[in-house]
């Protein structure tokens, strides 16, 4: 059995100042009542500890020894918890005493009877690490997933953690042990069936077109952190994702992995996890011209309007409806003047991010796929010579 | 018995006990004033009293000994001997066989202390428990037992440091300092007020029994901590010593976006004043770091950050920078940008336009309770606001706007703005 640390010790004396040779009579401690390590705070591990020690009417000596962990010396804080206060009948912290060259300290405590004490020790740990995962098992239809959330811990503290309450921002402790060295991952959350939805998103370069190549579309998979999904009741963290697919063959294949990116309450993530092959959109710059050109006394343009038209080709040969996002980067004072085509929805994320949403129709079974051409046209008004 | 142990550094022929030390530390500098009391013998006639150092970190240049008065007894002079650097002869007359209480002074390095503070916080975040620690480290090479211990906050000038006149040992300086130094030493000397007996001798050590007061007190523009008692604070050791604590202190929570400061980062801060409405504000708080917990709601506590933080003086504000916490998010997104109103010069080129921009900030508040933010936001060049969701901001100078407002538990707070920039002949403001 491996050795604990650190190592909480007791000496009891009547007026022995706290030096390096009073803390040889030492009597080892019982075990912590309670271990609580909280990775509340994004940076730092908090570690503590309850015991109960017994001391005696007096002084008492108790030394806090922590050999090959990694512990900020200047956090480690001892708290009296069944005689606290200022008065006659309280157990009293007077001093602390970091000896040279030793990884150390030893409080001096004063008790005005014999008494056992509850005591809580608190530090700030090095070495505890964290991260968050996440894997879904998608349902045949691909409608829904079984969504758990792992959250993983590396014990590198040189510590070994027994029966340690794991304490997360917003979530439900755990309970675990956790030697040195290890690393576990614990489930963290659980929602059988979470509505997933599945879209097929095109992220063109503004200024390069593929034409007949074809553009790529990537296949992302949506979830919401919503409390009508099952989950919404807190953050979810950074972290990876892998998707599993049901093969129909009492099996599954692995769908492709992404990085979750932190996901408050009410908010969608999007988990881009391959390339789509049967859907097809070929985008194409139709009309790209200077419009309202405006010139100073020597013809030169000193400014102008742009018109731009840009055309999709879309072909789904899924024999199921699909829904494609073309998400457009602009420039400038950008706006619609026309979509030829009606199903088609746009929605302006910001100066610079336009999304248009197509509905695609799935494909009949052995006929050829409707290809669906949108034209889109933009105004881009005022532009500067040099201004693309 | 300092002198009479392997370890001992500083060695009086006579061997006579230290009756009392009391040790002053700055920590602005390394320094601090030494201050021994010890009982001599002396001979009628002339008496030579050798004081050594060795392994220590005492100036040299900085030892007194001050009789305190002690009748029939005279100071003929100090002498550093040939070929020693740690040791100091004094050549004291006396009328009479007699004894005396003597005090010995001087300048040593390598003790230094540091203030700490604890805050814990309620859960609810409107009061916390202040804790202040004064640490206490001995580095000099020398033991104190039974030391008085006073530590001093503020800016003291030194022309060199302690630890290199200690390395260096008695060395002239060039001609007109060493006439002011000495002029000042004799200032020193003669101005030196008589105390019969400064400190009382040694009382029996006894068990503490409860936290030290730490007395408080103002000097010229340094202020003076005196801890209560008598500490042993041995070479290598360091000693931290708990205040009082200051309990159900309110103060204020406040989340903070400000993209200069703290880029995208929503920082979290615990906001007071260093007054008598927040139980403090009798004196000021040293430089120290401060360890910030609160509870967690869980029977358990939170840390929530640590930060150091400047001397705080009586009626100042005390800010407590946390961090971000990871619960609250901010973006920031241009949603459309407008140019308008533009002017030609004669030749027909464009020489001033305006643009309207449409901005959202975005503050996502992940937390299970209501939040108070302050949202400083930066707008450069020249322009005026044309509309505002949120028109309550106050304008803090000309490239920047602030909101304080609240975001409701689990809420995203959006607000925008269309401000008007003007370039060119259009610029109305330098």
């Amino acid at each position: 059995m491996k050795k604990y640390f650190p190592i909480l010790l007791l000496a009891t004396m009547s007026a022995l100042p706290i030096a390096g040779h009073a803390r040889t009579k030492l009597v080892t401690l019982p075990d912590r009542a309670k271990l609580v390590t909280s990775l509340e705070n994004p940076r730092y591990t908090l570690l503590y500890e309850e015991r109960e020690i017994p001391l005696q009417k007096g002084t008492n000596f108790v030394d806090f020894a922590w050999n090959g962990v990694s512990i900020d010396p200047n956090s480690v804080m001892i708290e009296l918890l069944t005689n606290p206060g200022d008065g006659d009948t309280a157990t009293k912290i007077i001093a602390t005493g970091f000896p040279p060259n030793e990884q150390a300290l030893t409080w001096q405590l004063f008790a005005p009877e014999a008494r056992t004490e509850r005591i809580r020790v608190s530090y700030l740990l090095n070495g505890i690490t964290q991260d968050t995962s996440y894997e879904i098992r998608m349902n045949q239809k691909e409608t829904a997933g079984d969504f758990q959330q792992y959250f993983r811990m590396q014990n590198a503290s040189g510590e070994d953690l027994d029966n340690a309450i794991v304490r997360l921002p917003l979530m439900d402790d755990l309970t675990r042990s956790m030697d040195s060295g290890e690393v576990r991952r614990f489930l963290a959350s659980r929602v059988k069936e979470l509505p997933v939805r599945k879209v097929f998103i095109a992220r063109p370069g503004y200024e390069t077109f593929l034409g007949e190549d074809g553009e790529n579309i990537d296949l992302v998979y949506e979830i919401e952190n919503k409390v009508e999904a099952g989950l919404g009741k807190y953050k979810l963290p950074n972290g990876k994702a892998r998707l599993y697919g049901d093969d129909g063959m009492n099996s599954s294949i692995f769908l492709g992995e992404d990085m979750l990116k932190q996901t408050p309450p009410k908010e969608k993530a999007e988990l881009t996890l391959g390339k789509v092959k049967d859907v097809v959109l070929k985008r194409r710059l139709m009309k790209d011209e200077k419009t309202n050109v405006r010139t100073n006394i020597q013809k030169v343009p000193v400014m102008f309007d742009q018109v731009r038209q840009l055309r999709y080709e879309i072909e789904n040969f899924k024999e199921e409806p699909v829904t494609l996002k073309i998400t457009e980067t602009l420039n400038g004072d950008w706006e619609i003047k026309e979509i030829t085509e009606v199903g088609v929805s746009t929605e302006r994320k910001s100066i610079d991010e336009l999304v248009i949403s197509v509905e695609l129709p799935a494909n009949k079974k052995g006929e050829k796929a409707e290809k669906k051409v949108v034209d889109v046209s933009f105004l881009v008004k005022n532009r500067f010579p040099g201004e693309k | 018995m300092v002198a009479s142990q392997a370890f001992a550094k500083i060695d009086l022929v006579t061997l006579p006990n230290r009756d009392a030390t009391e040790l002053t530390i700055y920590n602005s500098q390394d320094l601090t004033l030494v201050r021994e009391t010890r009982t001599l013998s002396f001979a009628k006639g002339m008496n030579e009293i050798q004081f050594s150092w060795a392994n220590t970190l005492i100036d040299p240049s900085s030892l007194q000994l001050d009789l305190k008065g002690a009748k029939g007894l005279t100071i003929q002079d100090a002498v550093y001997p040939a070929g020693t650097t740690q040791l100091i002869v004094w050549n004291i007359e006396a009328e009479e066989a007699t004894s005396a209480a003597i005090e010995i002074t001087y300048f040593s390095s390598g003790l230094s202390w540091s203030a700490d503070y604890v805050i814990k916080a309620n859960n609810a975040e409107t009061e916390f428990e202040l804790q202040q620690f004064t640490t206490v480290r001995n580095n000099s090479g020398e033991d104190f037992d039974n030391a008085a211990t006073r530590v001093v906050v503020g800016e003291v000038n030194l022309i060199q440091l302690i630890a290199d006149l200690a390395r260096e040992g008695i060395k002239m300086e060039p001609e007109g300092a060493a006439r002011e130094l000495a002029l000042d030493a004799m200032n020193a000397m003669t101005q030196r007020p008589a105390k019969s007996s400064m400190v009382p001798a040694a009382a029996p050590p006894m068990a503490q029994s409860r936290a030290r007061e730490i007395i408080k007190k103002a000097v010229s523009e340094y202020y003076l901590f005196a801890v209560e008692g008598k500490e042993k604070i041995e070479n290598g050791w360091g000693k931290e010593l708990p205040n009082p604590k200051v309990g159900a202190i309110p103060f204020a929570l406040s989340y903070e976006i400000d993209e200069r400061k703290y880029g995208d980062q929503v920082v979290k801060f615990y906001k007071l004043k260093n007054d008598t409405q927040a139980k403090l504000g009798k004196e000021p708080l040293p430089d120290g770091t401060y360890y910030v917990y609160s509870d967690d709601g869980r029977a358990g506590m939170r840390f929530e950050g640590s930060t150091s933080s400047k001397y705080v003086p009586i009626g100042e504000d005390i800010e407590l920078n946390l961090g971000s916490d990871g619960l609250v998010l901010f973006q920031k997104k241009t949603m459309k940008s407008e140019r308008t109103n533009f002017d030609f010069s004669t030749n027909g080129d464009i020489v001033g336009f305006d643009e309207q921009r449409t901005v959202q900030l975005e503050v996502k508040n992940s937390r299970d309770r209501k939040i108070p933010l302050k949202l400083t936001h930066y707008i450069d060049g020249d322009w005026e606001m044309l509309e505002s969701s949120n028109p309550s901001y106050e304008k803090v100078d000309r490239s920047s706007i602030r909101w304080e407002t609240t975001v409701e538990a689990g809420q995203t707070l959006t607000m925008t703005y269309k401000a008007v920039f003007h370039n060119g002949t259009r610029t109305k403001s330098n």
